[in-house]
Order: structure tokens, then C-alpha cells, then sequence
């Protein structure tokens, strides 16, 4: 255990004299008034039913905060996937125009880790038309269902067919093995402007490092 | 802490929602995980138990939820949803594979139908080496759970990752094989199968959905024959109660072909896992009935109902099982969110069992036990009136003594006796003091 609570914490709620901080004698020290306050307080709040129940909370608690080291280093995951000459969507797919002049689009990685319970992938059939930021999937993982929103109107002449069957493909390489569908895009005049607006690899990186996670379950 | 060191070898007693249930989920050990936010070690435990964690979360009946303590004060802890929510988080955290086990038995396990019933006893004897093979007559495995529940309430999907779990623990599963047409006990008997467990559910639904005329050819010696005013009729198996082998050594049978009705999954699931029991005994040529037949006590430290506090209900399960459609980044909230309230649930639990649930032997539970010095104590009675569980007891020399599967470690006694005699196994009183504030400055920060 470690012994940074200390009384001259600011944050301390508390504040005991330091000699008696660590209570060398426990039966003779006399449970501070403070400290009976903060309990009671604590207990009609009704999130504990009891003091044990409290106690026990608070063993767990600091095993808790032992544990978050690791916690953090799991925060600064890098994306050493992202290719230098992809573009990116908001709604996190990856673009690569093939030297046909087609569009080609994935899932970046991002999107890949909320997809770790991936059970399917749908994209519309070869031949149907696609309109920009409209969807032309969907995958599904176990609890959600999420839609691919295409980056440009056009049609759909190619899709991976792997990807039915084997899902999980795009777990292991959303970059590569992993993509969806390739599209014919309607007007080739237009194309690079349309691409212009879309984010390269840094943009979408620091993007990316700036969306909301979730707060951390304190438990 | 090692196994050795746990206190509580002896499981004699239970906590209502166990005792409850008919094939004997840790229900209080689970709870107690999710309540440290330990979601997958949660399901891993559920599985000690069940194959189909998913599957028992959406269509159970719940019966543990009707024996929970806590209904004794508000309403009972969500059991079974907080199942179904642990079993979909682990799956959408990523896909579960199993290893599969080493066959360290050579007789080989033969079981007839892939619902419930037979499932859980393939899993289970799978799990302790055997070679076992599933025949079923449908296109699909899973039975009743596959073809007579409708998909609003339970999903294709989910039986088939469940089954998939069973079968990449190594049970063999082979479809369109009907028992009475390409199958019989003397065919299975003479391909080398040592034991049988005949798991084929109600017959006249199941022709019916098979589309046949074909019977299966139960040898007379198997049936419970009643006789009739009229004629002699043929009603279901005969089975020992107890052990459910038949009259034929070597083949048992269990599920609803020996109620004759849909009796729910969770029965066949208590069947399959007596079988598998029985199979193994069988086959080890032990005596079947040996300290089976013992009743385990049920047990709760509460003793007052009027003193605990209430805590309405947080969490239900959802009516239908649809998925919804979100950005990743709604996803990513969501989830968070349901495991709070899911912590949140468990966290009603009133822990009501011994503390034989703790899971200690297997170093998941972080919990600690009293020990009296005998010598300081001068059994004042200060830690017996303290003991919110009731754990502490004046023994016949006059000083305390602990009910080790009562003490869920709390610490109260130890902080309370004026002699110092009371410890806690693993916390020191200082420790216990810089967790307490820990707690209350985070609390108050």
C-alpha cells in the first residue's frame, strides 16, 4: 500500500493531525468527528448499506488505483497503420483511388476497435448506386449495427467477398485485406474536388486523438 | 492467496439464488465479480457452470430471481439480465475461442440430440477429457433453443456462437442424423460408443417439425409402460431419478423426454450436467449414487429485514433483442454506460450466501477473513454485537470465535476490540485506515 495520503494533501477531505494519521495504536484512537461526518454522510447517500460494505469499497477502490498504470498505457495506442496516401471521412473510412481511377474504401482503425465483436458485414450489391455521405452498409457486432456513409456518389462495382464469411479480416487488417467495396465514381470532373475536403493522415490522426472517450469506471 | 489457504473447502451451505437454480449457477460468485467491474472473469464463471450464458441471460425463467433475498426488501437483484448483458459485453469486446482439451480418456461418449440437455452433457464431459460425438436430426444443432424459440427473444446468432464455444472445446457435432432411422443403441453400441445419453426431447413435436413418420425404435426396456384401462400405453423413458441412467447400463437419458413436456432449458441443462456426472462415474466404474443424494443447506446472514436500506431496481433486461444503430462513437458511450449500471445492479446484491462463494481459492476474490488471538481476547462480546454477518460467536472457552464461511471480511471487528485481539488475515489496521480515507477523499474530492 502506498503511503502518499498524506494530511497536507489539498484535496483531503479530512484532515487529521499527522501523528495520528496512521493510528500506531488502534484501540485507543478515538474515530475523529470529521471522519464520522464524511461516513455518515457517505451512507445516507445510500450508496453503501453499511459501514463494512463501505470498508470493503474502499480495499477495493485502492487495488483499483494500483491497477492504473496500466490503465493509461493502454490510452496511448499509436497508429502506425494509417497509410501516408489514404484520406479519410468523419464517419472514419479510408479512401484510395486505384490506378483505374476508382475509388476503393475501408474502415480505418479506428473504427476496427469498436468492431472487435464484429458478427457481419453488408455492402449493397455490385451495380447499385451510392450518394455521398449516405449509407451503403452496414456492419454489425454483437450489440450495435453501424453504416458505412460512402465518401462520393457513384457505383458500386466491387466487393470484398472475403469479408462475408470472414469478418474478422478486418480486425487483423482494415488497411489492406480488410477493404469493403471499390466505387465507380458518376462524375470524374468533379472527383478531385470532392476529395479535396476529405482529411489526410495527420488531419485524421489528431482528429481522431481529440474524440470523447469515455471516463474511466471508477470502481 | 494460495488454495491452501482458503478457509472454506467445505461447500455445505448456499445462498438462495444457487440453491434455486437447477443447474447450479454460481449466482452470487458472478454478482460478486461484476460488482469489482470484472465482467470477463464474471462470464468465465458463469461457465463453470452453463455453456449458455447468453442463451440462459435472455430466455431463463429465472428462478433465482424468485428465491433472491433482496425481494424480502424491495425486489430481487436482475439475475438474469445482468447474465445476458455480461455474456453480450464479452462477446462484443472481441470473439471468445476456447482451447480445446486434451482427450486424456479413450472411452468414447455418444450423445443423442444437440438441444439443451445433450449440449450441456457433451460440454461438460468434454471439459473432463472425453471423446464425445453429438448426433442430431435437424440441419442445425441447438434444439429447442434453436427451432421453438422465436427470434425476438432469442437471436440465431447467440445459439450459434454458444454451440460454436461448445465445439471448439472439441465436441464432435453431426447433423441429419436421426435416431430410429440411421441411428439406434445397439448401432452406437457396436461403433464403440461405451456410454449413451439419449437427449432427443419430445417426440411427437420434433416428427412433426421433422417432417417424418419415423419413430425412434426405444427398446421396451428403456420406456415407462402404464398400464391402462383401455390399452397399454407408452409414455415417456424410465429413468433412476437420481442418476438418470436407464435400465440398460451404459445409456441415461435426460430433458424433456422424460417429463414429456416443455419443462424450460435450464431443467435440461441441470439434466445434462447430472448425466455428465454419471456418464463419468460410469465409465470410472464408480458407484453412481454415492454422496448425491445429500440436500445442501440454503443460508443467509440477514436477520433483519427491516434494517437494510432500500435500493430500488436499476437495471432490466430489454424487452426485444434488436440491435440499434449508432455511430462508434455512440457505441463506445454506451457501453460504458451500461456497465456502470450494470456495477451499479450488482452492487444490490446483499452477498447473503457464505462466504464459500467468494471465489478465493481461485484468486479472484480480494476479500479477508478475521483471526482471534485467543490469548488477548477477554470475550467481552464488543465484535459478536458488531458483526453485521453474524460471523462472530462466543465459543465454549469464552473467547471469539469466527464462522470463517460467514466473515466477508469487513474489518469491523477488528477496529472495534478494545483488547487488540481480533486481526485481519491479509490488511493490517493501517492499511484498512489508508483505504478508508482513500475512499472518503475520493468520495469528497
Amino acid at each position: 500500500m502506498s503511503t502518499k495520503d498524506s494530511p497536507s494533501n489539498k484535496t483531503n477531505a479530512i484532515e487529521l493531525n499527522s501523528g495520528e494519521m496512521y493510528m500506531p495504536k488502534w484501540k485507543t484512537v478515538r474515530i475523529r468527528q470529521e471522519l464520522v461526518t464524511a461516513a455518515k454522510r457517505t451512507l445516507e447517500e445510500g450508496r453503501y448499506q453499511s459501514l463494512s460494505e463501505f470498508v470493503s469499497e474502499a480495499i477495493r477502490l485502492r487495488l483499483g488505483e494500483l491497477k492504473q498504470p496500466e490503465r493509461i498505457a493502454e490510452k496511448q495506442i499509436e497508429y502506425p497503420l494509417i497509410h501516408e496516401r489514404l484520406l479519410y471521412t468523419p464517419d472514419h473510412i479510408w479512401i484510395m483511388v486505384t490506378p483505374e481511377g476508382n475509388i476503393r474504401v475501408g474502415l480505418s482503425d479506428y473504427a476496427q476497435r469498436h468492431l472487435k465483436g464484429i458478427a457481419g458485414i453488408q455492402a449493397d450489391p455490385i451495380g447499385s448506386e451510392v450518394k455521398k455521405k449516405e449509407p451503403f452498409g452496414v456492419v454489425e457486432t454483437w450489440m450495435f449495427m453501424f453504416d458505412l456513409y460512402s465518401p462520393i456518389s457513384g457505383k458500386i462495382i466491387k466487393i470484398n467477398k472475403a469479408l462475408q464469411d470472414e469478418p474478422y479480416i478486418i480486425n487483423k487488417d482494415p488497411y489492406d485485406a480488410g477493404w469493403i467495396a471499390e466505387i465507380k465514381p458518376n462524375n470524374l470532373i468533379t472527383l478531385e474536388e470532392e476529395l479535396r475536403h476529405l482529411m489526410k493522415q495527420q488531419e485524421y490522426k489528431t482528429w481522431v486523438s481529440k474524440l470523447g472517450r469515455p471516463r474511466i469506471l471508477a470502481l | 492467496m494460495e488454495a491452501t489457504n482458503c478457509a472454506f473447502k467445505n461447500k455445505r451451505m448456499l445462498p438462495p439464488c444457487r440453491a434455486a437454480c437447477p443447474a447450479d449457477v454460481n449466482v452470487q460468485g458472478y454478482i460478486a465479480l461484476l460488482q469489482q467491474g470484472k465482467f470477463k472473469e464474471s462470464v468465465e464463471l458463469v461457465r463453470k457452470s452453463i455453456p449458455f450464458p447468453a442463451i440462459c441471460g435472455r430466455v431463463c425463467y429465472s428462478p433465482c430471481e424468485d428465491a433472491c433475498a433482496r425481494k424480502n426488501v424491495d425486489e430481487p437483484v436482475s439475475i438474469r439480465a445482468l447474465k445476458w448483458i455480461i455474456a453480450d459485453i464479452e462477446r462484443e469486446e472481441g470473439r471468445v475461442k476456447p482451447e480445446p482439451v486434451p482427450k486424456t480418456h479413450s472411452e468414447k461418449v455418444a450423445v443423442v440430440g444437440a438441444g439443451p440437455a445433450g449440449l450441456t452433457a457433451a460440454y461438460e464431459l468434454a471439459k473432463l477429457g472425453y471423446p464425445v460425438t453429438v448426433f442430431e436430426a435437424m440441419p442445425e444443432p441447438g434444439g429447442t433453443m434453436r427451432y421453438f424459440i422465436p427470434d425476438s427473444r432469442l437471436r440465431k446468432d447467440v445459439v450459434a456462437n454458444e454451440v460454436a464455444y461448445i465445439q471448439d472445446l472439441g465436441v464432435e457435432i453431426k447433423t441429419g442424423v436421426l435416431f430410429g432411422r440411421d441411428l439406434s443403441i445397439d448401432s452406437l453400441q457396436n461403433d464403440g460408443y461405451d456410454a449413451i445419453f439419449i437427449a432427443i426431447g419430445i417426440q411427437k413435436v420434433w416428427s412433426r417439425k421433422l417432417k417424418t413418420q419415423d419413430t425412434p425404435s426405444l427398446p421396451p426396456t428403456l420406456l415407462n409402460i402404464e398400464e391402462g384401462e383401455a390399452s397399454t400405453k407408452l409414455s415417456t423413458v424410465w429413468v433412476d431419478p437420481l442418476t438418470l441412467e436407464t435400465r440398460i447400463p451404459g445409456v441415461f437419458a435426460g430433458g424433456d423426454i422424460l417429463t414429456g413436456k416443455a419443462s424450460g432449458i435450464v431443467y435440461a441443462i441441470g439434466a445434462g450436467k447430472r448425466t455428465a456426472i454419471s456418464i463419468d462415474r460410469y465409465l470410472n466404474g464408480q458407484d453412481l449414487r454415492t454422496g448425491r443424494e445429500e440436500k445442501i443447506e440454503e443460508t443467509t446472514w440477514v436477520k433483519d429485514w427491516a434494517t437494510i436500506a432500500k435500493k430500488p431496481k436499476r437495471y432490466t433486461s430489454p424487452r426485444t433483442d434488436g440491435k440499434q444503430k449508432v455511430s462508434f462513437e455512440e457505441a463506445e458511450e454506451r457501453l460504458a454506460k451500461i456497465k456502470e449500471v450494470a456495477i451499479f445492479e450488482a452492487r444490490r446484491c446483499l452477498e447473503c450466501g457464505p462466504c464459500t462463494e467468494c471465489l478465493g481459492s481461485e484468486e479472484l476474490c480480494d476479500i479477508d477473513k478475521a483471526v482471534v488471538n485467543e490469548a488477548l481476547c477477554t470475550g467481552c462480546n464488543v465484535c459478536v454485537i458488531i458483526c453485521p454477518f453474524g460471523a462472530m460467536k462466543k465459543s465454549e472457552r469464552g473467547v471469539a470465535q469466527v464462522d470463517d464461511d460467514l466473515c466477508k471480511g469487513c474489518g469491523a471487528c477488528s477496529a472495534c476490540c478494545p483488547e487488540r485481539a481480533i486481526t485481519m488475515q491479509r490488511a493490517t489496521n493501517a492499511q484498512i485506515m489508508t483505504n478508508v480515507l482513500a475512499a472518503l477523499e475520493r468520495e469528497f474530492a
